[in-house]
């Protein structure tokens, strides 16, 4: 923790950046405080975690750089953020008197390099008018989220994030190139852009999942894609909810067999319910294909994809337009996020996510038994189900969705009492079964107390690394490796 | 046929109300007789206090409490079948005109924006429906049009419609009815004042300013061309996380979703957070350097440029050419 | 006291695609694709009827909550929804093509009063103002007439008094009428403050949700024969898209000189 005062920490701080880029706003701290991880706080306006001394916009590198070797210097605690969009409380300031260093301001797009298929922007771009901007131009990052209205570059690869079209186009990681960070004692290292190397380890995964805990990414260079929505084919069956277990071996037929579709889902009943209402009856269950591409191969993806599914007699086509339709509709968008602020007001009730993966032979044992468990060992569940929606050719991820009642309980309460409760049953079974217990989220504070089980011994890997670029422990502390309590 | 305009005298708004009515028969009413105006009220004096109308002649309905279904009584007693009756925008306006006409087996369209007249020489060649009136439906997506089959043909109408000046001088009281029933589903009733509203809600002039405005200092512009335009002053979430103003200004979906009649926005580069919170607004002006800004595909009109040297402008065009809003301003 | 809660189970207009929107000559908009949600406004007034049933606990007055509900098989999982919260019968008047009941408040009104008539006398009637996609705002006036009984309008909140009565809060302009008022009454319900029906546990769903839900057929409540005064005869797409005009100048001055003149200075004056 800092050795020097509060008082001092902004003084520093404007002596650095000056008065402007240092915000000493009570509100603006207590909301610096949390993230979505904390989302019934937040709605009830109750703040359990230290208020940071500061939150501070950085508008080049150097700022940053500047900022970190000061609270290097000082053992301050500082938190990098750009979008403010994390749900797995890697933003919350876990220690007294933190500094939460926001990377908003840093929203340049600095080139779109149609030629080598590449764009290069600051930080703080939100990714929403990076790809609605290429697609004017016919390109797309491929990078789809549902985070996506909010969500900032920085952040996203901070956090090794991941969209709905992963299944063509990969996760994060997939597209990256190159990138800039700053490490805590000021040094700023740059990563070329170069189409692939073999000159040791990747060291861009160094940065990239590092949720803010070993550097302050400041720039990053994304992979372009062809945007060719047009030539888009849909596919659909839906099955009983009874029949997961071969919903989960469809998906896997389709990736042994080598197609490519860009999303790959299976929604059990009680989430598909949320989605298909309009057609699908209770208690069926769904699959859902999309082939993108260009125009002659996403015709035969279809076929293809067709024939492999027409040995299944319990699966039952649906109609393509349904399918196409719902997509085209599906806006989770800032509506969605004002409105659910006032549900929850209203009806007391919460909707969470927790999103984990597993191979083809564990991944239903995963899915069935944490829902089960919590279903037996939860209180005032109104939903639970999930659905696999990023398939790979060794396995898929399950995306957990969970509703309840808050019962009884008092804001600072909730967390312990249902979705911790909760998360620890979700991680338990990952554990039990082989899974990964983090899947697209970042592990974040919620999780960080699970990385030596998720790690094992390669968490001495870890470990390593965050004691190397961070001896005096000031980056995120309690993210990735949780605090000692 | 004939038309009637049927007034709320209850309200507080009973000017612009009439004004509404008088906007709408002058736009789709041209050419048909209007009879008297009927105005249901507490006291006629509560209408003809304003010194203006909108009908030579008026009937007045008084009531103490005002009751639906005691001036549906007297209102229905009066009809006569084919005559059009334009209420105005408000509930009462609208329970009236549907319970009007399925009492006098009629028909009745709620919130109509438009009217359309038969075509002369068509009225019955069963091709053309008579009178038909436009309304929004499907939640504001869609305007239907519909056939009014019967008469006496009620119609209320839409909020925010085209508004003429009201005549000078009284209504010349054509007659007076009192209702005197009782209600007698009601025991008891008691009215209490709504508590003072948000005014970010309520503002029809919106001056947000986000980002682009760069440091707090320069807030003191948007407050003084704020003031100049009777306008509430509200910030995007980057803005109110730079504490630049108060949480309670931040429009957006952490904060306030408004609908004012004009919107202007200064630095404001239009992340859909904010755009949602600004999409109902009537009219939107962006002030914004970037012309690449989202903002600036959103927006009504567009001002590639500096806000500063705008509003400066802006504030010295609204103070000299409005005196309407002279009289408060404290502009430099 | 018997309380009859109608609501309408409609799609969710913020998932239908632009070109759904935007085509000509149609006489309803292909919504079948998009999630069911309960109509907002009758979503209060359910919600409205289980907060007065809790406000009841410990009186003397016992309240017995129906719901009904035109439409097709799908709306039989809302009926189950209110089971599982707590109303003792749900109702289905079975219509599969809903474009039908869409512009409809005539048939709808007829259909809800003969089932009070004819099947389940009931002491008042709730149900929102208009719906979501119909927008006709007029079922609940137009059932005060066909029953003859009294009609408050944009109520917000019901409390408990006794057998016969219950005070009623409503909004009007200027704030809020608190009345006493005597049953029958049909009650219509606009922008209430509890706009959002509580959640029921999956455990509640298992116990309580599984009863049959009554299904009625629109011919034998005389809706067939209850014939529209207005009709439909057109639907028009809104074009909605703000065009920017991006205002030209030669200075910052000229230009805001431009946006008084041309855009604002009438605007202004209008408010």
């Amino acid at each position: 923790m800092a050795i020097i005062s509060r008082e001092q920490i902004v003084e520093g701080l404007v002596k650095i950046l000056g008065e402007e880029q240092v915000i000493t706003d009570e509100q603006v701290l207590k909301e610096s405080s949390l993230d979505r991880y904390r989302k019934y706080e937040q709605v009830c306006e109750v703040y359990t975690q230290p208020i940071p001394a500061a939150v501070v916009y950085v508008k080049d590198t150097q700022e940053v750089a500047d900022v970190l070797a000061f609270a290097n210097e000082n053992e301050i605690n500082v938190v990098p953020r750009t979008g403010h969009s994390a749900i797995e409380g890697g933003l919350e300031t876990a220690l007294k008197d933190s500094v939460v260093i926001d990377g908003s301001t840093m929203n340049k797009v600095i080139k779109v390099d149609e030629y080598n298929m590449q764009v290069t922007c600051q930080c703080g771009v939100p990714l929403q008018e990076l790809d609605d901007m290429l697609r004017e131009r016919g390109y797309t990052t491929g990078h789809s989220p549902q985070s996506k209205p909010l969500a900032q570059i920085g952040g996203l690869v901070a956090t090794r994030s991941i969209g709905q079209f992963s299944t063509l186009y990969g996760g994060i990681e997939d597209m990256i190139v190159g990138m800039e960070a700053v490490f805590p004692n000021g040094k700023i290292c740059r990563i070329k852009n170069v189409p692939r190397r073999a000159a040791g380890p990747d060291i861009r995964h160094i940065i990239c999942g590092n949720e803010g805990a070993i550097c302050f990414i400041t720039e990053v260079t994304l992979k372009l894609f062809k945007w060719q929505p047009e030539n888009n084919r849909y596919i659909g069956y839906k099955l009983d909810d009874e029949h997961m277990k071969l919903g989960f071996d469809c998906l896997r037929e389709v990736m042994v067999e080598g197609y490519r579709p860009s999303f790959a889902r299976l929604y059990d009943a009680a989430d598909a319910q949320q989605h298909f209402s309009a057609w699908l009856e209770e208690g069926k269950a769904i699959l859902i294909w999309m082939a993108e591409g260009p125009a002659n191969i996403t015709p035969a993806m279809e076929e293809g994809i067709k024939k492999l599914m027409s040995k299944h007699p319990e699966l039952e086509e649906v109609d393509p337009a349904l399918i196409e339709k719902w997509y085209s509709g599906l806006n989770w968008g800032p509506e969605e996020i004002a409105q659910e602020k006032e549900e929850i007001r209203a009806t007391q009730n919460i909707g969470i996510t927790t999103e984990v993966s597993g191979s083809w032979d564990n991944i239903y044992e995963i899915y069935k038994t944490a829902c089960d468990r919590i279903l037996e060992e939860v209180p005032d569940m109104t939903l639970m189900g999930g659905h696999s929606s990023h398939s790979y050719i060794n396995g898929t991820n399950m995306y957990f969705v969970y509703y309840y009642n808050i019962v009884d309980c008092a804001p600072e309460e909730e967390i312990n009492k249902y979705h911790d409760r909760i998360n620890q049953i979700i991680c338990e079974q990952v554990i039990k079964y082989g899974g990964s217990i983090v899947h697209h989220h970042g592990l974040g504070k919620a999780r960080a107390k699970y990385v030596t089980q998720e790690y094992g011994s390669s968490y001495y890997m870890l470990k390593t690394l965050k004691q190397a670029f961070d001896p005096n422990g000031i980056m995120n502390m309690g993210t990735l490796i949780p605090l000692r309590k | 046929m004939r038309y009637h305009f049927v007034v709320n005298g209850y309200t507080e708004d009973v000017q612009s109300q009439m004004e509404e009515q008088k906007g709408f028969a002058q736009k789709y009413l041209a050419g048909m007789e209007q009879k008297e105006a009927i105005i249901y009220c507490r006291n006629s004096e509560d209408v003809q206090k304003i010194q203006a109308h909108h009908a030579k002649e008026a009937v007045f309905i008084k009531s103490k409490e005002y009751v639906p279904e005691h001036i549906l009584q007297v209102l229905c007693s009066q009809a006569g079948t084919e005559e059009l009756y334009i209420f105005g925008s408000d509930d009462s306006g609208m329970e009236l005109a549907v319970r009007m006409a399925a009492r006098l087996l009629g028909s009745s369209v709620t919130e109509a924006e438009k009217l359309y007249l038969p075509v002369k020489g068509q009225e019955n060649s069963g091709k053309n429906h008579g009178i038909s009136v436009s309304k929004m439906v499907y939640a504001n997506h869609m305007e239907g049009i519909f056939a009014m089959k019967r008469g006496p043909y009620c119609i209320s109408l839409a909020r925010g419609g085209e508004w003429q000046e009201l005549t000078p001088g009284m209504f010349c009281v054509k007659e007076e009815m009192i209702c005197e029933n009782q209600a007698d589903h009601i025991l008891s009733q008691k009215f209490y004042p709504e508590a003072s509203e948000d005014s970010l809600g309520h503002a029809k002039v919106i001056l947000a300013a986000g980002r682009g405005v760069k440091n707090k200092e320069n807030m003191t512009v948007i407050d003084e061309t704020a003031k100049c335009l009777g306008a509430e002053v509200a910030v995007s979430r980057p803005a109110a996380m730079n504490a630049w103003k108060p949480m309670n200004r931040l429009i957006g979906v952490s904060g306030a979703m408004v609908g004012p009649e004009i919107c202007i926005t200064a630095g404001v580069s239009g992340a859909a957070a904010f755009y949602a919170g600004i999409e109902k607004s009537k009219f939107i002006a962006a002030i914004n350097t970037d012309e690449n800004a989202p903002i600036m595909k959103m927006a009504d009109v567009a001002v590639v440029d500096d806000f500063l040297p705008v509003l400066e402008e802006l504030k010295k065009l609204v103070t000299t050419k409005n005196p309407m809003v002279i009289s408060y301003t404290i502009c430099k | 006291m018997k309380i009859l809660g109608c609501f309408k189970v409609v799609p969710d207009l913020d998932l239908i695609v632009e070109e759904d929107w935007n085509k000509k000559n149609q006489s309803y908009v292909d919504t079948g694709y998009a999630k069911l949600v309960w109509n907002c406004f009758d979503e209060g007034a359910l919600e409205m009827m289980l907060r007065l049933s809790d406000l009841s606990e410990g009186l003397n007055v016992v309240y017995k909550l129906s719901a009904l509900t035109i439409g097709r098989q799908k709306t039989e999982g809302f009926l189950k929804t209110l089971y599982a919260l707590g109303f003792s019968e749900g109702v289905r008047i079975c219509v599969e093509t809903e474009e039908d009941i869409l512009f409809s408040p005539e048939m709808v009104s007829e259909g809800i009063a003969n089932y009070v008539k004819k099947v389940e006398e009931q002491d008042v009637i709730i149900t929102g103002i208009q719906s979501s996609d119909g927008s006709n705002k007029k079922t609940p006036y137009l059932l005060a007439e066909k029953l003859e009984w009294p009609c408050i309008t944009q109520v917000v909140g019901m409390e408990p008094m006794d057998e016969d009565h219950l005070q009623v809060t409503a909004q009007v302009p200027g704030g809020y009428m608190v009345r006493q008022v005597k049953t029958p009454c049909v009650l219509a319900v606009g922008n209430a403050p509890c706009a959002y029906l509580r959640i029921p546990t999956l455990k509640d769903k298992m116990k309580l949700g599984k009863r049959p839900v009554t299904q009625l057929m629109p011919e034998e409540l005389g809706m067939v024969e209850a014939g529209e005064s207005v009709q439909l005869i057109g639907l028009n797409p809104i074009d909605r898209k703000r065009n920017t005009v991006i205002i030209e100048g030669d200075s910052p001055e000229e230009k805001a000189r431009h946006l008084y003149e041309k855009y604002l200075k009438g605007r202004l004056s209008m408010l």
